[in-house]
């Protein structure tokens, strides 16, 4: 452990680089320019997040604190369009839009997506602005919302230092058939800032997938934040594939608002990575909203994954539920926060919480806060947390049947994973998924063979 | 039917608290204030050997150090610790030997608490410690159990009179440096309970502490140390009221559990402090750290507690399951009403191998009130085998109360297993419609219905106390439900 002062001097210094990076950052657009001002304010009020506060309890920010020091915001957004050939699926080829080391490319990103009625606008930049009233509208309204209350340091930075980002904003009564893929990639070692804000209007439909992806095999930290607003009858459903290199540390951040009958469906999938740490806000702010949060982690090594989850139903008759599935072997860790807060009111709610664990090996960890906060008496509110090993009856019940020992490890494993994969929209992500799942699940069950042969 | 109902919550109102009452008697009280000269003067007072004022001043030091913790679920003034009356004890004489030597004031009181420490009372086969304000007043069965070689008596003797056995266990489990109320405790205690069950020995009697603060202004500070020595047995039930004054009271507790190879303690709680009015005026502040160590292979502790007082709770009884083939059990009701909060629930630290924990919580909040249930479950990597169930239910009457459900649960290991459930409800209109139309009142109906949703916790509870803590319930919610 570091001694505290050293600590506490490496955590004012980072905040003061922030400060004097975020300068040189500052928006043209006074809106922005506002909003970033007041985001600086809140990074000094909020000081870097300390393990007394329940939300960071069981959170090592000194990988942050002491690797990645250097702070350099990546002018660079140069990618070989090869790579990206790669990691599209074929089923978005022409609906992919790209970021580089948080820098939205236009050239990278597939130009025919703005023929299908979506505005796809880069927020920094005052000439589209102008062209797109109702967008900059959006922007003014949405953009860092409530930032002078905001409650995340991450955020708070982001907001801070982003150079740009994109809108992505779906008219009203617009249905868009195709899933659309987007790829942050991370090919420079540095502190890197990708901003989106998405807007569904009244009964818009919209499908994302969205892969982080780290190309860079030095460290670096992507500081991801969505802004997400499902006006009245709005479905928006969102896939996010972690894959990202063992050096490179994701911190996502979600706000999601829901009004009137919108329906958000969320799959988070957590297959890489050095650490990651999601920070998923939802408010149900109209009757009759609905989030389905689900989320998958496999970790190995001495990886780390973070689920930060806040469901907030504030008004009657609003339905959700967290489904959270891991498997940690090696000396990994994982944690998994969830809370459920029901306002005064807010009658009729009806909000369900689950996670299960697998431990593969004896240093492997979990912490799992599966919480209820409710202050309404018309409820029904459940939540449930497993931990265990594979379940031995299953076992040998396969084993029973001839199958190997390895081959029934392998085939209980993948398949306690398989009810969240199967949410994933696009089926091709779906194998590259269960493919990056048997990959780190090599090293776990030590049957490389078999696991192949299961390919 | 859904009108008759609301109007009922709305008429929300609280039994009168029935133990509210204060006995006038002088007594000998510190003035108020914390330094440490307080604590050499109750230290003299109590005549204490040498080795027990420097454990005392070790943890104020300790306590200077420290501040209040603020993550639980409650809201409150802060404390002034230097506005507390630190000790205080009845004027008379305190001859233990005969009960014609105990205040008949003070008797009077029990006799009304219903407790009971008179003669007449003896075959009830409990032997009761009475503590009033910071000192044991009565204690029977005495000599009884001594014959058994088992020690029953207040803290205060057991320094006296067993030094060796307070000197190797106090501060065993629950070090003075564990939290701020425990550093504050270890300081300022003044009485409470210790049993010491020898080895080969299952305790013939319930055996029960009743704590009564009586004095305006005064803190209860008590501490009580159980130890279950080998192959041993022993069940133990405390009790609590206090007089109802409009301004809070603080008491803040410690209790140490140990057992042994192959012993079990029962430890039951019956709580009703005072609770405040309900505007939420007056009340005990409940900041109690209870724990318990399995130290011994295949021992047991089980806590059940019925918590219906106190302004504030804030307790967590706790095991530390050391052995191996150790179990801990925590069976819980907390109940709320009016403006009381609550956060209560449990930790179970898995050490041992092969080491059992079961945690059964049902919180019910009524009125305005805020009832949490906060409980860690951890298990380290050597704990192999280990096991863990966790149920927590909460039940909310009316729409102005709040139910929190705060679980912790560590888990290193792949041997280790935890299973942990909870769900909120109200009471269902469906249940209250059957129960009506076989005509069943409306009022009884919720308190039958209250009643099972407590049962797993109440059969717990040893003999007669069952039925008490029932009673005790429908009185709390009397006029607010049922």
């Amino acid at each position: 452990m570091p001694n505290l002062a050293e600590r506490n001097k490496n955590e004012i210094e980072f905040i003061e680089q922030i400060f004097r990076a975020s300068s040189s950052m500052l928006s043209e657009i006074p809106n922005i320019r506002s909003r970033q001002e007041t985001a600086i304010k809140r990074v000094t009020e909020l000081g870097f997040p300390q393990k007394s506060s329940e939300d960071w309890k069981y959170y090592d920010s000194q990988p942050i604190l002491e690797n990645f020091f250097t702070l350099d915001i990546c002018e660079i957004n140069k990618l070989d369009k090869e790579i990206i050939r790669k990691h599209r699926f074929p089923e978005c080829s022409e609906n992919l839009l790209v970021t580089v080391n948080g820098h939205f490319s236009k050239e990278l990103s597939s130009t025919s997506l703005t023929n299908k009625n979506i505005s796809i606008i880069d927020f920094n930049d005052p000439d589209q602005l102008k062209k797109h009233p109702t967008e900059e509208e959006i922007i003014n309204q949405h953009f860092a919302h409530k930032i002078n209350q905001e409650d995340s340091f991450f955020k708070a930075c982001n907001t801070a230092l982003m150079s740009n980002g994109f809108l992505l904003s779906v008219p009203d009564d617009t249905e868009i058939e195709e899933t659309i893929q987007i790829l942050h990639f991370s090919n420079e070692s540095c502190f890197n800032q990708t901003r989106s804000l998405i807007h569904l209007g009244k009964n818009a439909k919209l499908k994302i997938i969205v892969s982080y992806i780290g190309l860079a095999n030095s460290h670096f930290v992507n500081n991801a934040v969505v802004e997400l607003i499902l006006s009245e009858g709005a479905h928006f459903k969102l896939d996010k594939i972690q894959d990202d290199t063992q050096q490179g540390i994701l911190l996502y951040d979600l706000y999601a608002r829901l009004m009137k009958n919108s329906n958000f469906e969320y799959n988070s999938l957590d297959l890489k990575a050095n650490h990651s740490r999601d920070n998923i806000k939802v408010d149900l702010l109209e009757p009759g909203a609905n989030a389905g949060l689900a989320g998958f982690y496999i970790l190995n090594k001495d990886r780390k994954a973070h689920n930060v989850i806040k469901v907030n139903h504030l008004v009657p008759n609003c339905t959700s539920n967290q489904l959270y599935k891991g498997i940690i072997s090696d000396s990994a860790r994982a944690e998994f926060n969830g809370e459920i807060n029901v306002s005064e009111g807010a009658n009729g709610t009806n909000a369900t919480q689950l996670n299960k664990n697998l431990l593969l090996s004896n240093t492997a960890h979990i912490d799992s806060r599966p919480q209820l906060k409710i202050l309404a008496d018309d409820v029904k509110c459940s939540h449930g947390s497993t931990v265990g090993e594979l379940d031995e009856d299953e076992i040998f019940y396969l084993l029973s049947r001839g199958i190997k020992k390895d081959d029934a490890l392998a085939m209980l494993t993948l398949s306690f994973c398989e009810e969240i994969i199967q949410k994933v929209t696009i089926d091709s992500a779906k194998q590259h998924i269960r493919n990056l799942t048997l990959e780190n699940l090599d090293t776990t069950i030590h049957t490389a063979n078999t696991v192949h042969k299961l390919k | 039917m859904e009108t008759k109902s609301s109007s009922i919550l709305e008429n929300l109102n609280s039994q009168e608290y029935k133990y509210g009452f204060t006995t006038e008697l002088e007594t000998d009280s510190f003035p108020k204030g914390l330094s440490e000269e307080v604590i050499n003067r109750i230290s003299r007072i109590k005549n204490e050997p040498e080795f027990m004022l420097e454990f005392r001043l070790k943890a104020y030091k300790a306590f200077l150090k420290m501040t209040e913790p603020e993550w639980a679920l409650l809201n409150y003034p802060k404390i002034d610790l230097q506005d507390v009356i630190y000790y205080s004890a009845p004027k008379k004489k305190i001859g233990k030997n005969s009960l014609e030597e105990v205040d008949p004031e003070i008797l009077k009181t029990y006799e009304k608490l219903g407790i009971p420490i008179g003669e007449q009372k003896r075959l009830e086969g409990i032997a009761v410690d009475a503590i009033f304000d910071s000192v044991s007043v009565a204690n029977t069965h005495k000599k009884a159990l001594a014959e058994i070689g088992i020690i029953f008596c207040s803290i205060s003797e057991a320094i006296q009179e067993h030094p060796e056995l307070i000197k190797k266990y106090i501060g065993s489990v629950v070090p003075h440096t564990d939290n701020y109320f425990t550093a504050l405790n270890s300081a300022v205690f003044s009485d409470g309970t210790f049993i010491y069950i020898p080895p080969n020995t299952k305790c013939p009697l319930e055996l029960s502490t009743n704590f009564r603060i009586n004095t305006k202004g005064s803190g209860q500070f008590e501490r009580t140390l159980i130890i279950c020595d080998d192959n041993s047995y022993v069940s133990y039930l405390e009790g609590c009221t206090a007089p109802a004054f409009d301004e809070n009271q603080l008491h803040a507790a410690v209790v140490e559990l140990v057992t042994l190879d192959n012993s079990e303690i029962k430890y039951s709680t019956v709580q009703n402090w005072y609770a405040g009015d309900e505007n939420g005026k007056g009340g005990i502040y409940n900041f109690v750290t209870k724990r318990g160590k399995c130290a011994g292979k295949n021992s047991k502790i089980s806590w059940t507690q019925v918590e219906t007082g106190s302004a504030i709770t804030w307790k967590y009884p706790s095991c530390i399951l050391l052995g191996d083939n150790s179990i801990g059990e925590f069976y819980s009701v907390a109940l709320t009403n009016n403006m009381q909060q609550a956060d209560t629930g449990t930790k179970m630290i898995h050490i041992g191998k092969n080491t059992k924990s079961t945690i059964i919580s049902k919180g019910i909040s009524a009125g305005k009130s805020s009832n949490t249930y906060r409980g860690l479950v951890k298990m380290g990597e050597r704990a192999k085998g280990a096991r863990n169930y966790t149920q927590c239910d909460s039940m909310l009457i009316g729409s102005h109360c709040r139910a929190s459900t705060v679980p912790y649960i560590e888990v290193e290991g792949d041997s280790n297993r935890v299973e942990h459930e909870a769900s909120t409800s109200k009471i269902s209109e469906e249940q209250l419609f059957y129960l009506q139309q076989r005509g069943i009142s409306l009022e009884s109906a919720i308190a039958l219905i209250i009643s099972g949703f407590c049962k797993d916790v109440f059969k717990e509870l040893p003999g007669e106390f069952a039925a008490e803590a029932n009673q005790l319930m429908s009185l709390k919610l009397e006029n607010s439900v049922g």
